[in-house]
């Protein structure tokens, strides 16, 4: 009796053990996907797969999209799988495994970023034909921004439908300005006046900066675009982190570290240091208002107001676009489903949560969607309709990482920005052969 | 007869009970070991699945990147800091805990010192960045009221990865401190009061009395840190994310660069065999060296 008992006891905890191993491995390799499921079981309905980013807020709006698809299409299941993303080489990583377990995703939310590196690996299906052939895509298609369709659109075919956007606009504490009599800036101001400015503004005892230069691939873009330099060549097919432009940027940057107008751009955070006026001007989109709302600036503390000017207007834009994959199987109804996503109804909710700058001019100068703080938000649109896309060559990560990395090695004045720049640019060059 | 029956039912129960582990190790650790070890002769193509046979170029074009020869004297420069420093602190925070103080004080000294190495990595990533802040952080802010000026933490190359120590430290001396402290009640407590009578001091004690004896758990816990500190990622990804620049980059955080970054696998898994060899390497050379100085009862 005892040795029997002995023997059931053994064989559960060895299930047990089989199971947990098992279960370490599976969430081992944890990437956070949240899994949204609709309906229930399979009973011989036909199913989408949606592969989406961000929030649980905008999950869900994509959820309620989805909701109304499935209201008028019964015979169909859509799973949504949302991931929060850290940078989009996990979002493709997470592509992959889903597809290499089965389960491509049909509808998929990309970002800029990841875009060309998914039309190069023929993941996405061409949209023009399907964009002409039909009213309301074709009616959306003219309320974007040239620029956004521009961005998802390789060798003039369209892959994506944007829904969602962000910039760069130049904000500034205007009661600094006030204090010390200085001008607040005007749209169409010179690399040289924001100079001037920023050195005015830096307190001696550094508890206040005049900028605060945050050193992120996307954040740094405007101080390349409106040099007329870029990361890459204009057909992406190489990097061109050495040329003269991006040379002189760097330099202008590395300029303000070493006068000690902006604090160390390696660590420091700049929008809360912003918020509790550490600093008196700071680049950054949309997506910091409702952070500084909460934090208690009102229109009376700071406005906004273009990039400073090189030698042209620019500025940077990113964002994110519904596509379809050219593996789909039920391409008809990825349509459908793509045309909810990008529906007034959807663009609308996903530009209410604040993050996000809607992609269509209609939607972007609609103060009841976008606010009234500061008093210039209209200013946010308008670097959309100038900006250059974020440099995003299918070879992102390596040059992402690589010119950060250089200008690590600048800020930190290990090396020289010639120096580091060319650096970088055989390392890219290497990573990419 | 019957116990010939007997021995051999033992010893099928014995095959059955280590089975699960067995099937867990092939599927979990030998199948994907074997995959690295092919994908490392490999060009592979992430997106497609596709692969070529390249021979030694992944092993090549890594030994000949400068970044991986910086990544390496990183990794080098760790393991003899952390591990030793690990080890050190275990040892000393647990002769000091054993059984001087009354002890529910102990306990208390115990479960503070252990308590960081509870706590996730992520969160205390995000406190110490605040301490480590060169403007706004509290421990530069500390330095400067004893005169020192502020130091560069996590924004200058010499130390970024004194930064990345002192957490490491931080989070993971508590575990050492438990278990050498185990080892230490294998002290004899008789013993080391003669010993005081007899005249010898604190530190001849320790010398002579407590690390021999205890040596069996301080050479497990420095393997634990020596093989830990060569495969360390998580403490600097999550504090100065390798940099600035690459100076306190690792092995493993270029094994995930190459990796998932920049999608190419075959070299992630040369590189990962190369750690590999490594980390046996320097374990073939704690194994030799303890001959001299751990006493196995």
């Amino acid at each position: 009796m005892k040795k029997r008992m002995n023997r059931i006891l053994a064989a559960v905890m060895a299930g047990a053990m089989v199971l947990s191993m098992a279960a370490c491995g599976g969430s081992g390799g944890s990437d956070a996907g949240d899994k949204k499921e609709e309906g229930g079981a399979d009973s011989g309905k036909k199913i989408l797969r949606v592969l989406n980013w961000g929030t649980a807020e905008e999950a869900q709006i994509a959820q309620d999209a989805i909701d109304r698809f499935t209201a008028d299409h019964s015979d169909v299941e859509v799973k949504q799988t949302s991931v929060p993303v850290d940078s989009w080489s996990d979002f493709i990583q997470k592509w992959i495994s889903m597809t290499t377990s089965g389960e491509t995703p049909d509808v998929i939310n990309i970002g800029l970023e990841a875009a060309r590196m998914a039309v190069e690996n023929d993941l996405l299906l061409p949209l023009d034909d399907i964009v002409d052939g039909d009213e309301q895509l074709s009616k959306l298609k003219e309320e974007y921004a040239e620029s956004l369709l521009d961005g998802f659109s390789v060798d003039g075919k369209l892959y994506g439908l944007p829904n969602g956007t962000q910039t760069m606009v130049m904000y500034y504490n205007k009661k600094m300005f006030d204090d010390a009599k200085i001008a607040y800036p005007q749209d169409g101001w010179t690399w040289d006046e924001f100079l001037e400015d920023a050195r005015k503004l830096t307190k001696e005892d550094g508890s206040v900066y005049g900028y605060g230069l945050s050193s992120s691939y996307f954040q740094l873009t405007p101080w390349w675009s409106t040099n007329d330099a870029y990361p890459t060549t204009e057909d992406y097919a190489k990097p061109a982190l050495n040329s003269d432009g991006m040379v002189e940027s760097v330099e202008f940057l590395n300029g303000l570290v070493k006068d000690k107008l902006t604090p160390d751009p390696i660590s420091s955070d700049v929008y809360s240091m912003f918020a509790s006026k550490q600093l008196a001007m700071v680049g950054a989109g949309r997506w910091v208002l409702n952070t500084w709302k909460d934090a208690g600036l009102t229109n009376d503390d700071f406005d906004c107001v273009q990039w400073p000017v090189k030698k042209k207007d620019s500025s940077v834009y990113g964002g994110a676009a519904w596509t379809i994959s050219a593996s789909t199987p039920e391409k008809e109804l990825a349509i459908d489903l793509l045309k909810e996503l990008v529906s007034d109804e959807y663009l609308k909710a996903n530009a209410a949560g604040g993050q996000q700058v809607p992609p269509t001019s209609t939607l972007a100068t609609d103060t009841e969607i976008m606010g009234t703080t500061p008093d210039n938000i209209q200013g946010i649109w308008k670097a959309v309709t100038i900006a250059a896309p974020v440099a995003a060559p299918t070879y992102f990560g390596d040059i992402e990482q690589g010119l950060l990395r250089g200008l690590e090695e600048v800020f930190s004045g290990a090396k020289e920005s010639k120096e580091a720049l060319d650096e970088a640019q055989s390392q890219v060059e290497s990573a990419i052969n | 007869m019957k116990k010939k029956r007997t021995k051999r039912r033992e010893t099928g129960a014995a095959y059955l009970f280590t089975l699960p582990s067995f099937l867990g190790f092939i599927a979990f650790v030998l199948i994907p070991v074997i995959w690295v070890v092919i994908i490392s002769f490999q060009k592979y193509n992430v997106f497609t699945g596709a692969s070529e046979f390249v021979g030694l170029k992944n092993y090549l074009s890594i030994l000949k990147d400068p970044r991986s020869i910086s990544a390496l004297k990183n990794t080098l420069w760790y393991t003899v800091l952390c591990g030793i420093g690990n080890t050190g602190l275990g040892l000393i925070l647990a002769v000091l805990v054993d059984d001087i103080l009354p002890s529910k004080v102990n306990v208390f000294f115990r479960s503070i010192y252990f308590f960081p190495s509870l706590v996730a990595l992520t969160f205390v990533a995000i406190i110490w960045q605040e301490f480590f802040q060169t403007d706004a952080g509290v421990i530069n802010y500390y330095l400067s009221l004893l005169g020192v000026s502020k130091v560069g933490w996590l924004n200058s190359q010499s130390m970024s990865k004194i930064a990345v120590l002192i957490l490491d430290i931080w989070k993971n001396a508590g575990m050492s401190m438990l278990l050498i402290l185990a080892g230490l009640q294998n002290v004899d407590k008789g013993l080391l009061e003669a010993a005081q009578i007899d005249g010898a001091n604190a530190l001849q004690r320790f010398r002579r009395i407590i690390v021999p004896v205890a040596s069996p758990q301080i050479f497990f816990v420095l393997i634990m840190n020596v093989t830990g500190a060569l495969r360390i990622y998580e403490s600097i990804l999550v504090l100065t994310g390798g940099g600035p620049g690459d100076s306190s980059r690792s092995l493993v955080m270029l094994v995930a660069e190459k990796g998932f970054t920049s999608f190419d696998y075959g070299a992630a898994s040369a590189l990962s065999i190369l750690l590999l060899a490594l980390i046996g390497i320097v374990t073939l050379i704690q194994f030799a060296g303890s001959k001299w100085w751990v006493h196995y009862e």
